[in-house]
Parts: structure tokens; C-alpha cells; sequence
């Protein structure tokens, strides 16, 4: 039994060893108390798949917003 | 010739383990002594869970005991916000979830299947009767029982012997295997079939067929708490099996904990885990080993306490820790709490 309270949610940005640009494998959400979570961006992880679903969710304003 | 002497099964010094139920002298409370929220807030491994209800509003306790000899602590509810009537689908309960694989001894699902016995002191302002049970997750089911506070404000201990389950199977894995369940509100869809033996769940046995009091939750300022809780195989009721601290606390670090504590007594600085990532080289990984091996892998690293947890440009997390990768500085910024204070948490709670 987990509840899942999130307020936002934004992937983050920055690069490999090489230089070459990573996005979008990692998430930084914010819950409701205001403490953050930092979250894999994995399909199967219960976080993310619960941000996925209401960022996919027509009836949900929630999104995760993308890297800045 | 050394003496020796031979003591009933379950009883002798050596016996150890017995009890199914961690924390169940609820020492441990990683999280906090006291919130307002419901869910995994403050005793670890126990947890308050209501659905449905309207206008309910509860704290949560970590209690310091000193009217019980031997126990120094205890769960506590506490309604600071009365339900004003329990509606059919609202229910309330506290609960602490058991592994399936520390269950297997149990036999469930063959003619060996063995019967357990729940014991636990309770202490509540409001008297009657009040709904257990234990659900089994995997296979859905359910067997439920009952229990009366005599006096208020009173310690009583309470003894539950429940039926042995020859057909439900408990999986041998990571997943839930009981729920061990403490009702405290069960509108008329969550009662009225007894399972006095195991049966396949079906809402309206969840709770029982008797007369139950839901006046933990709908009296404001009404207190209800429980210590010395202990499941063991048999149908005999054995003393609780103190612990110590230590042990106590990395069995509940397979299902929460803490990282680190503040490096700094200024309150300020930059800490995690004690240790300072403030340096200016590119591509920094940062490896955190848990002290105990998770349940599972935690879905994520959590700040606390008012510490921000910084944004690295990746992480992995498995059940022995986490790396954190960035191409630049890692700061572990402090921007509250106060020396001493935790800095980030992982939950693989079940």
C-alpha cells in the first residue's frame, strides 16, 4: 500500500562521459510536503509508471515536464 | 555430569526468532515520532490505512510507554478530526505487512499447514469490541477474528489463535504474504460474513460478522495503541520476545532507511551520507551501499527532513544501493532541518 501524492514532475538533462546529451532517463518529482524524489525513468519502476500514467491521462493536467 | 534442563517447545532460552511481527515492541521509528499523514509514517512496519473516509483526520505516534512493564513504546492513533459516521464502503485499519518468504514454515496450501497465535497488548480510551484479521494476499483470502477492550485507558493483552489454511498458497518470494490487520472503522459493505476459518475474500468478510465499535474514529480525541505485538507458529500464546535495538532496526532496514546525517553543526555546508561532493571535476558517480540488502530495489532516493537531494543526470538503484552520475559538481545542498538530521531516505516498503 503506497500512495503516491506528487505535485511536478521534470526529467533531467545533461551529458555522458562523451559528451553526448542524455535526457529523459531520470526524473526529479516533487511530493506533496515538498520533499523531492529522484526517480529512474524506468518502465516497471512503480513511480515512474504512476507519473506516466497521469502524464498519459487526458483527464489529468499533471505532465512531466522536460528537461530544461 | 552437567544438569540440563528441558523446557517446552518454543520456551527455551535458545528459542529465538519466534515472532513473525518486526517491531513489534515498536521501538524503531525511522521516519518520525509523530505525523499527520496515513500510510508508513512513524513506527516502522506498521501503518495506518483508511478508504473512503470524508473528514477523518488522525495523528500518529510513536508513544513513549512508562504504564507497561518491559515496554517503553508503542503505536499510537489518535482521531483529531472525527468521522462523523462510518458510510458502507469507508474502512480504517492498522496493519503491518509480513514477507511471503519468511511465511513458507507456515505449510500453507498442504495438510501440514500450521496454525499461528497473534498476542499483543492494546490500550484504548474507547471500549468494545473490535475486528482482526489476517488477509493472504496471493491467493485472496481471508480469516478474521475479534477482540474487547474491558476498561479505557487500560493496558490488556490479547491472545488470537487463527485457523490453519490447507488450500491457500503462500508464493515463496519478495511479495506480500499476510496482511496482519487491526480494524478500527468497517462500514456495513466491509462485515457481516465471518471467516472464522480461511476462506476466499470477499469484501464483506474482511471484517467479521459480529458487533463491532467504530468510535476510534468517530470520537474526536479518542486513542487507540498497541505494543508487544508478536505472531508465532502454534495456538499457544508465548511471552513477547524482546530484541535488541540493533536488531530490531536492520530488520526494518530491509524495508526503509536512512542515508547519512549532516556533516555540518553550522547548518550549513553540503552533506550526504557523510559525504561532500563539492569539487569541480566532470563526471561524478557517487556509490551509496545500503546498510542492509532491500525487499527489493527502492523505486527511488527520497529527500528528508528538508534537505534537497541534487539533480543527477542519472541514477540507478538496486538492493544494495544507488549510483547517482553527473557531468558536473554534485552539490548535496542543506536547506533546512538542523544538524544531525537525515538527509535522503529509500523506501521498499511492501
Amino acid at each position: 500500500m503506497i500512495n503516491f501524492n506528487f505535485t511536478s514532475a521534470q526529467y533531467v538533462s545533461g551529458t555522458d562521459m562523451d559528451g553526448n546529451p542524455v535526457t529523459n532517463t531520470t526524473v526529479i518529482a516533487v511530493n506533496a510536503d515538498g520533499s523531492q524524489s529522484i526517480i529512474p525513468a524506468n518502465v516497471g519502476n512503480e513511480k515512474y509508471d504512476h507519473l506516466l500514467a497521469r502524464h498519459n491521462d487526458s483527464d489529468d493536467d499533471f505532465t512531466i515536464e522536460e528537461a530544461d | 555430569m552437567a544438569l540440563s534442563k528441558i523446557l517446552p517447545a518454543g520456551q527455551s532460552q535458545f528459542a529465538g526468532a519466534r515472532n513473525l511481527i518486526i517491531n513489534g515492541a515498536m521501538q524503531v521509528a525511522q521516519r518520525g515520532t509523530s505525523s499527520t499523514g496515513s500510510s508508513y509514517q512513524t513506527v516502522d512496519r506498521f501503518f495506518f490505512a483508511q478508504s473512503a473516509l470524508d473528514n477523518y483526520a488522525l495523528t500518529q505516534t510513536q508513544q513513549t510507554v512508562t504504564d507497561l512493564a518491559g515496554f517503553s513504546n508503542s503505536f499510537r492513533i489518535t482521531t483529531t478530526t472525527a468521522e462523523s459516521a462510518i458510510a458502507a464502503d469507508e474502512l480504517a485499519y492498522v496493519a503491518q505487512k509480513i514477507e511471503a518468504q519468511n511465511l513458507q514454515q507456515l505449510a500453507y496450501g498442504t495438510s501440514s499447514a500450521k496454525r499461528v497465535t497473534l498476542s499483543f497488548y492494546v490500550k484504548s480510551s474507547v471500549t468494545g469490541t473490535f475486528s482482526t484479521n489476517l488477509y493472504q494476499v496471493d491467493d485472496n483470502r481471508i480469516v478474521n477474528s475479534e477482540y474487547t477492550i474491558s476498561s479505557a485507558n487500560t493496558w490488556e493483552r490479547k491472545e488470537i489463535t487463527y485457523a490453519a489454511d490447507q488450500t491457500g498458497v503462500i508464493d515463496n518470494n519478495n511479495g506480500t504474504g499476510f496482511y496482519v490487520t487491526w480494524n478500527l472503522a468497517l462500514g456495513s459493505d466491509r462485515k457481516g460474513n465471518a471467516a472464522s476459518a480461511w476462506e476466499t475474500q470477499n469484501t464483506d468478510n474482511w471484517g467479521g460478522a459480529g458487533t463491532y465499535t467504530d468510535a476510534v474514529i468517530t470520537t474526536v480525541n479518542s486513542t487507540w495503541e498497541i505494543t508487544g505485538v508478536q505472531l508465532e507458529v502454534g495456538d499457544t500464546a508465548t511471552p513477547f520476545e524482546h530484541e535488541s535495538y540493533e536488531t530490531t532496526l536492520r530488520k526494518c532496514q530491509r524495508y526503509f532507511e536512512l542515508l547519512g546525517h549532516a556533516a555540518s553543526t553550522s547548518g550549513v555546508g553540503y552533506s550526504f551520507v557523510s559525504l561532500s561532493l563539492n569539487g569541480t571535476a566532470t563526471n561524478q558517480w557517487l556509490d551509496v551501499a545500503f546498510k542492509v540488502e532491500k525487499r527489493a530495489a527502492p523505486s527511488s532516493v527520497d529527500s528528508f527532513n528538508g534537505y534537497s537531494v541534487p539533480s543527477p543526470t542519472a541514477v540507478g538503484i538496486g538492493i544494495n544501493g544507488f549510483t547517482f552520475y553527473k557531468t558536473s559538481q554534485m552539490l548535496f545542498s542543506k536547506t533546512g532541518g538542523s544538524a544531525g538530521d537525515v538527509v535522503a531516505s529509500v523506501s521498499a516498503e511492501l
